[in-house]
């Protein structure tokens, strides 16, 4: 993994890279498991959880800013959670 | 012995006696209409400097000039315009039968930069344009060559519009050009495609599981005895099997979701079974045009037995994209959203941070922000912004009123963790300036400010689990570069700031 512009963690320990290829995430071991596309071609700079349930996963690419919905949710940081425990 | 050799005789001739007839649509056919082909070269570019191409153009009888075309870029584009293979004369009779499109076709040859003495040898490009897995073959199709046909005929800039085609190393060409550019191009025919360890082609099938679906369709052919013979059953190649890879790419396309076929045959590394089944495989690219080829969940994801762990689909759904909130910025960086549902981000270049509601709606938060880029906000609510140029840390609370948080401090990145913890992210140019002086690195905020720094510490980067920023150590980035820890207490609590153990 290389050229990383941002990274984010979500309630289950699951940690979110912005890379050249796209949004790469990894289980809480550091397994790559899968890798989002950016919302257009470039690269991606910074990216968030945002939104009232941390459910919109924001990113930063070029001079645009974008959202999405998304099916995880990041961790609030006033109110940091304990994640489960890794998978094996 | 003598029996065994037999046997691996009649298996070697059996692997070839394969017939691969080209069929009628192969054949050039009374009262169709003919298209025309002409060569021209492409001079040498930005992306290959010195090295020109020769190409051909295809263009159907059915051109309208009125009208944006579909094209096709063939790799290896001689070898498809060749007698045995004949792709003008299948565009001719396909076309005639509304089975395609009118379809402009590009016939690309690989580069070659000719040597400078007799004594040298051509750089032959082939193997660096098309078995990269970077962009640059991409960007050379459109930034160099496509342009340089629309000069001459009208061309559909629809990526549904567009296809490649290659051969061998050439499938990897045309497959990576669709993969690295999804906006531009979704067709694409691969024809003894060499998904072996060449140059990182046999990484794909893992990186196409893994990669959220591009809205592709492939065609995908091989041969059973494609670098096989009965003495090496497992292939006779230094980088591995064609017929296994192929079908490993194929299995990968499949699971992933995407519109994809393999046709294996019983050939080997030629283009018997490719020129014969190239009016079913066109046929089968350009089915339903112009329908648009668009991405679909996996099939198996309904079904019993579908594992979601590590999925695409686990985090994202198909029918939720990406939205664009707001407009075009300098740059945008910085992103954190706060309790409210609300996201903060900076455009550094107008010195500006800038506030987007739950709906998207932008309002200008901060200006003349002095070079705000990093941005979080911080378990009290404050939105804590980094000022690299001034070397300092600020905070803003809801109303834009700002406090100082930390002088002499150049973070280009920094988080923050419900104790209020800071973890900075520092440019390692900086450290030899500070390394024998960590001590005086961070100070206390002027006395107008309700926060100082109790402490802090300083510390090259190593693999830690604690911090976010830790993590990325962990995996490999920002080696470069070190972190710093500071911690803010409030000055009411008494505390004073001093060093703080590390």
């Amino acid at each position: 993994m290389s050229g990383v512009q941002g990274v984010m963690e979500d309630s289950a320990g699951q940690v979110f890279f912005a890379t050249p290829l796209g949004i790469q995430f990894c289980e809480a071991n550091g397994r790559v498991a899968g890798i989002l596309n950016p919302p257009e071609y470039g690269n991606i700079g910074g990216l968030a959880f945002a939104g009232k349930n941390l459910n919109w996963l924001y990113v930063a690419e070029g001079g645009k800013l974008f959202r999405r919905s998304v099916k995880v949710a990041g961790v609030a940081v006033d109110a940091p959670t304990k994640p489960p425990k890794p998978p094996l | 012995m003598k029996l065994l050799a037999v046997v691996l005789l009649l298996g070697s001739v059996l692997a070839h006696a394969v017939d691969y007839p080209l069929g009628p649509d192969s054949q050039p056919q009374s009262g169709v209409p003919k298209g025309s082909v002409a060569t021209y070269e492409l001079h040498a570019g930005k992306f290959y400097p010195g090295t020109p191409h020769t190409y051909s153009i295809y263009v159907p009888a059915q051109y309208d000039a009125a009208k944006p075309t579909a094209v096709m870029i063939f790799l290896d584009g001689a070898a498809f315009l060749s007698d045995k293979v004949r792709v003008p004369i299948v565009f001719d009779n396909l076309i005639a039968k509304h089975d395609l499109p009118p379809v402009i076709g590009i016939f690309i040859n690989p580069g070659t930069l000719p040597a400078i003495s007799d004594q040298s040898q051509n750089r032959v490009e082939r193997i660096f344009e098309y078995d990269s897995l970077g962009d640059r073959y991409s960007r050379f199709l459109l930034e160099e060559l496509i342009p340089a046909v629309a000069k001459k005929y009208n061309l559909s800039n629809d990526p549904n519009d567009r296809a490649l085609c290659g051969l061998s190393t050439g499938a990897v060409g045309a497959f990576m050009a669709a993969w690295n550019r999804p906006d531009q191009f979704h067709r694409v025919l691969s024809f003894i495609g060499t998904y072996v360890a060449m140059k990182g082609a046999d990484a794909l099938p893992a990186l196409i599981r893994k990669t959220e679906p591009k809205p592709l369709r492939i065609f995908l052919q091989d041969g059973k005895n494609d670098h096989i013979v009965p003495a090496e059953p497992y292939g006779t190649y230094f980088a591995g099997s064609w017929p296994i890879n192929n079908q490993v790419m194929f299995e990968a396309l499949e699971s992933a979701g995407y519109d994809a076929k393999l046709e294996m045959g019983d050939g080997g590394h030629d283009m018997e079974q490719p020129a014969s089944i190239m009016p079913g495989a066109l046929r089968w690219l350009w089915r339903g045009y112009p329908d648009a080829i668009v991405v679909h969940e996996p099939a198996a994801m309904s079904q019993p037995g579908w594992d979601p762990r590590g999925k695409v689909y686990s985090v994202v759904s198909v029918d939720k994209p990406w939205e664009q909130i707001g407009g075009s910025y300098g740059f945008v960086a910085g992103p954190t959203g706060d309790k409210d549902g609300n996201v903060f981000f900076s455009d550094p270049m107008a010195n500006r941070i800038y506030k987007a509601d739950p709906n998207g709606k932008i309002t200008l938060f901060k200006d003349q922000s002095k070079g705000v880029r990093a941005l979080r906000v911080g378990p009290d609510g404050r939105l804590y912004a980094s000022q690299p140029a001034f070397k300092r840390v600020v905070s803003y609370g809801p109303d834009g009123d700002e406090r100082e948080v930390a002088q002499d401090v150049e973070a280009n990145d920094f988080a923050i963790t419900a104790q209020s913890t800071f973890y900075l992210q520092t440019q390692s140019t900086k450290r030899s300036a500070t390394s024998t002086r960590t001590g005086e690195y961070a100070r206390s905020t002027t006395e107008a400010k309700s926060q100082c720094l109790r402490g802090w510490r300083s510390r090259r980067t190593k693999p830690c689990l604690s911090s976010p920023i830790g993590k990325l150590d962990l995996l490999g980035h920002f080696k470069s570069r070190r972190t710093d820890r500071f911690k803010t207490v409030n000055r009411s609590t008494g505390s004073r700031c001093r060093k703080q153990d590390g």
